[in-house]
């Protein structure tokens, strides 16, 4: 009986930590039901009526859920939120933010970053973004049609009425769309017509500080354009409150007044453009759907008393100066009470709803979930009863009727071995190693985590750099783009952080590093911008303006790290170790696992801070750097995921069929390359036959029986 | 002569409770000279920025077309705006205010909070709501206890001494943990995970006592206890919470289900 257990390869309990909310594909019937209904509710208020909103509609205050203790479901609850809202809410999950000068900055990339994946991950469906953009832009040209007639046209009220269908379902495939957009697009080329259009946006309280047209024509522009084509790489980059180039402008037929977003902007004035982008997708909302803001892993903002104020501007922010969103904040009581609270002004504290608290599973919950475990491994009935024989779990529930769901999965995940290898000793708790291998191969597996984020970035720089022999850590002062720095008596590193491409932005991060290397005195001075491979590649041959800046700037040693798609993985995968160990995820404490962290990247960490530099500037450390100006314009990032092809594909699914659960390494053994891991994860992520189970060896992948 | 930005905090604490905007700070501290403006607002922004980060200093608040900043404790809140309100329902006696009325009459920057003034004042038993078909009306409780002749609620004070003796003590019964467990939560902000150590300190009950009657009502469902997450707890916290076997770590907070 107990062959069963033995020959599988993963212990079905092992994955007791949600990831990321779109991950969760189960739940036990009726457990947390109160606070996920809590939560529904107070959505549900903002989508009364019928689309489009005659008026923005206002918030209400941050929901606060939290949890009694650890392992209680507070990400897993936010996944029932995604699946319950589905196509109704753009949902937005928020790591922590890590800079307290640009913290809607922050937010801002991370619901652009949400808005660019599709509402399902299947090849061809159209992004959020898109969605957002047809609805908003259907409905604008059913008002303007409504309002102010068109003359001569006596279909009006058909294409209203079609307007109106399409703006509450902009994913409906109807080629028909495509030339009313067109014709939108037609009349924004027309000052005066633009005026009109915009005029509708106003009558129904979506007010832009004056960009409304400008808001009009980006969406337009991104409606129309293919999947990675240029105008919606533009579209992209104003949205993110990034400057454009003057092409761009052209391109996308904005004023130039439009191009808010300037090379030379500082930290203060990159947030406020942020924060205003995000008012207007919000207001934009009005006419498609809320945004959901989840605020998880809030353990991490007690790192940095000033991290907690600005949460605290934030949620008051949020609630005042931003419409058409619910904002959820998820946190473990006593981190809450003891670390986050005391440090939050009380007017911001009045932002928060009364706790919404998540409750313990029972034993009839604790039944169907672990049999839900078992048979999604394959086993049946028989096995299914001897795991439950002599009472097992009536004795995990005595004498506490109701526990946290991650104590009962660790005491299945010991049920298991137990019956998988009797007679084996218990095995010991997993190393750091083997934690943080865990969590290089979940991140591996979800390329939403792989993306370029500063916070990451940041707080790799600001922590890790921490293990450095008597280094002292902070934010220079008046400086715009380096916002952390490591200093020594003798030595001074100085890191900057930015996404952006632009050739302005660039050439005043290398004026602000000649201007720090005057300041330098005596100490040798280093300076850093991390990129990673998701982002355009800089600096660009042609940039000959910002040229001698670039050069001068690396003759002062600046240099511009390309990090590798394993060394993003790790630095994310850091963050989420230490994350969880903030959050009681795992037996390790907070100072421990960032020690080992320490211990880890302290070779990368150094070469950073040590890197000889030479007479001309030329270094003899060795990381990966950019050269100055790289010789071809070919250096570009990979322009969209790339996924196994049909025939590759089909391998796969046959062999995954086959086996049930099978190591990734003999799939790629199979398809005859190891370089195919990427392309192959991708394909796991969007087939929902699929499924990828992180180890800290290697990755498993499952055959999922879907309905 | 703009000021120096050492005086930025004191001018902000000099303001009260009425705040300064920024662009009052910015002409007091930059001045009307175009010349080196841009560097210097530069400067005092960081300056803010760096008071805001400290606590010391609180804000912005968007009131009008300002943006206010205040000093730590100072300005509008809750509490300013439900005291205002508490203030005008006594002073109207036993001519009710309408919540139109009262809001109207609730001016400035306290006006933002008036929708939670509201519930904090009634939540405080300050003020009585009543309704008359759709409309709320507001009644001070003190006009309330004199029109009606009321005796205030007796204080803690008056509450009777303790028996003196623990063998005369009754045995520790759910009711008797529940105000005391109200009280706590109350006084946490309404957080229902309340510190075993908390309770035995209000109930000054000897703890076994207090552990007996913690697992006898998390069996019977009354309530649930948990354990600590990964914040340091003092060591009195942790001795003072229930270890049983089987979990290598106490207990040491209760959620009473049916207060919640």
């Amino acid at each position: 009986m107990t062959s069963s257990y033995a020959r599988l390869q993963v212990n079905p309990f092992d994955d007791d930590v949600v990831r990321e909310p779109r991950e969760v594909s189960f739940s036990v019937n009726g457990l947390n039901d109160a606070p996920l209904n809590d939560l529904v509710a107070e959505f549900d208020a903002l989508i009364a009526g019928e689309l489009p909103r005659n008026q923005p509609a206002r918030p209400a205050k941050a929901q606060l859920v939290v949890s009694p203790d650890r392992g209680y479901g507070k990400s897993h609850l936010l996944g029932r939120l995604f699946t319950k809202l589905g196509r109704r809410a753009t949902k937005v999950y928020l790591r922590p933010f890590q800079d307290p000068f640009k913290a809607w900055h922050s937010i801002l990339l991370l619901t652009i970053q949400e808005l660019e994946r599709p509402d399902e991950e299947k090849a061809g469906a159209p992004t959020q973004l898109e969605a957002l953009a047809v609805g908003t832009l259907a409905h604008v040209a059913a008002d303007f049609i409504a309002e102010d007639g068109i003359p001569d046209y006596p279909e009006a009220p058909a294409a209203v009425a079609f307007l109106r269908k399409v703006g509450v379902d902009p994913t409906l495939a109807d080629a028909h769309i495509r030339s009313w957009l067109e014709w939108l697009a037609k009349l924004l080329a027309s000052p005066s017509e633009a005026g009109r259009l915009a005029l509708r946006l106003r009558r129904r309280v979506v007010d832009l500080l004056g960009r409304e047209k400008a808001w009009l024509k980006v969406l337009a522009a991104y409606a129309l354009d293919e999947p990675y084509g240029e105008s919606r790489s533009a579209v992209v980059k104003w949205l993110r409150a990034e400057p454009l180039e003057p092409e761009e402008v052209a391109l996308l037929r904005l004023d130039a007044a439009d191009n808010e977003g300037r090379g030379d902007s500082s930290p203060q004035e990159i947030n406020d453009l942020s924060f205003r982008q995000l008012r207007g997708l919000c207001l934009l909302a009005s006419y498609y759907r809320p945004f959901v803001f989840c605020f998880d892993q809030t353990e991490f903002y007690a790192s940095d008393p000033a991290l907690i104020k600005i949460l605290g501007n934030c949620i008051d922010q949020l609630y005042v100066d931003l419409h058409n969103h619910l904002t959820v904040i998820t946190a473990n009581h006593e981190n809450w009470v003891t670390d986050i609270l005391p440090h939050m002004a009380k007017p911001q504290q009045q932002r928060l709803s009364y706790e919404i608290l998540l409750e313990g599973i029972r034993k009839d919950g604790a039944r169907e979930l672990v049999t839900e475990r078992l048979k999604e491994y394959g086993l049946g009935a028989n096995d299914i009863a001897k795991f439950f024989a002599d009472g097992w779990l009536e004795h995990v529930f005595d004498p506490i009727p109701e526990l946290g769901v991650r104590e009962l999965l660790m005491r299945a995940g010991e049920r298991f071995r137990t019956l998988a290898h009797p007679g084996k000793p218990p095995t010991p708790p997993p190393s750091l190693d083997d934690l943080f291998q865990l969590e290089i191969n979940g991140v591996r597996s979800k390329k939403a985590l792989m993306a370029y984020n500063q916070d990451s970035l940041m707080w790799f720089a600001k922590d890790i750099g921490q293990g450095l022999a008597g280094v002292s850590i902070g934010r220079p002062s008046n400086r715009r783009y380096f916002s952390l720095e490591w200093r020594w008596p003798d030595r001074w590193v100085c890191f900057a952080f930015e996404g952006g491409d632009h050739w302005r932005r660039w050439q005043s991060i290398a004026a602000e590093v000649s201007t720090m290397a005057r300041a330098r005195g005596e100490r040798a001075f280093l300076s850093y911008v991390f990129r990673t491979p998701d982002l355009k590649k800089v600096p660009r041959p042609a940039w000959l303006a910002a040229k001698p800046n670039l050069d001068a700037a690396h003759k002062h040693g600046f240099r511009i790290i390309e990090l590798t798609l394993e060394e993003v993985c790790e630095v994310h995968a850091a963050r989420e170790l230490y994350s969880n160990a903030l959050q009681g995820n795992i037996a390790y404490s907070g100072a421990e696992t960032l020690a080992w962290l320490q211990s880890r990247f302290a070779l990368f960490v150094k070469n950073l801070a040590s890197r000889q530099l030479t007479a001309e500037g030329k270094t003899t450390g060795s990381n990966k750097e950019a050269a100055a100006v790289p010789a071809n314009d070919a250096r570009k990032p990979s322009p969209h995921p790339i996924e196994l092809d049909t025939q590759k594909l089909s391998l796969v699914l046959a062999m995954v069929r086959q086996q049930r659960i099978v190591d990734i390494s003999a799939v790629l053994g199979r398809l005859g390359s190891e370089e195919l891991r990427d392309p192959l994860l991708r394909s796991v992520e969007a087939h929902p036959n699929l499924k990828a189970h992180p180890g800290p060896k290697t990755i498993f992948l499952q055959w999922r029986i879907t309905p | 002569m703009a000021s120096k930005l050492d005086n930025l905090l004191p001018a902000i604490i000099n303001a009260n409770d009425a705040g300064l905007t920024f662009g009052s700070i910015r002409a007091k501290f930059i001045g009307k000279a175009r010349a080196k403006a841009e560097g210097r607002e530069a400067e005092l922004r960081e300056k803010l920025a760096g008071l805001v980060r400290e606590g010391t200093v609180w804000g912005p608040l968007k009131h009008g077309g300002g943006q206010y900043y205040f000093a730590a404790g100072r300005g509008p809140s809750i509490e300013t705006a439900s005291a205002v309100v508490v203030r005008l329902a006594l002073q109207s006696g036993a001519k009710l205010l309408s919540r139109a009325g009262l809001e109207k009459k609730v001016t400035g920057m306290n006006r933002r909070f008036f929708a939670d003034a509201i519930k904090h004042a009634v939540a405080g038993r300050a003020i009585v709501e009543l309704a008359c078909g759709k409309s709320k009306y507001y009644l001070h409780r003190d006009v309330a206890a004199e029109r009606f002749g009321f005796e205030t609620t007796p204080s803690p004070d008056a509450m009777p001494p303790p028996a003196l003796t623990r063998a005369t003590e009754p045995t520790l019964a759910f009711e008797d943990l529940l105000p005391v467990y109200r009280r706590v939560k109350a006084e946490q902000g309404g957080f229902s995970a309340v510190k075993i150590f908390d309770l035995m300190k209000a109930l000054k009950r000897p703890k076994e006592d207090l552990h007996r009657l913690l697992v006898e009502e998390a069996k019977a469902g009354r309530l649930t206890i948990h354990h600590t997450t990964s914040v340091d707890l003092p060591s009195e916290v942790i001795d003072a919470g229930i270890r049983l076997p089987g979990f290598a770590e106490p207990f040491v907070t209760v959620v009473v289900k049916s207060d919640q």
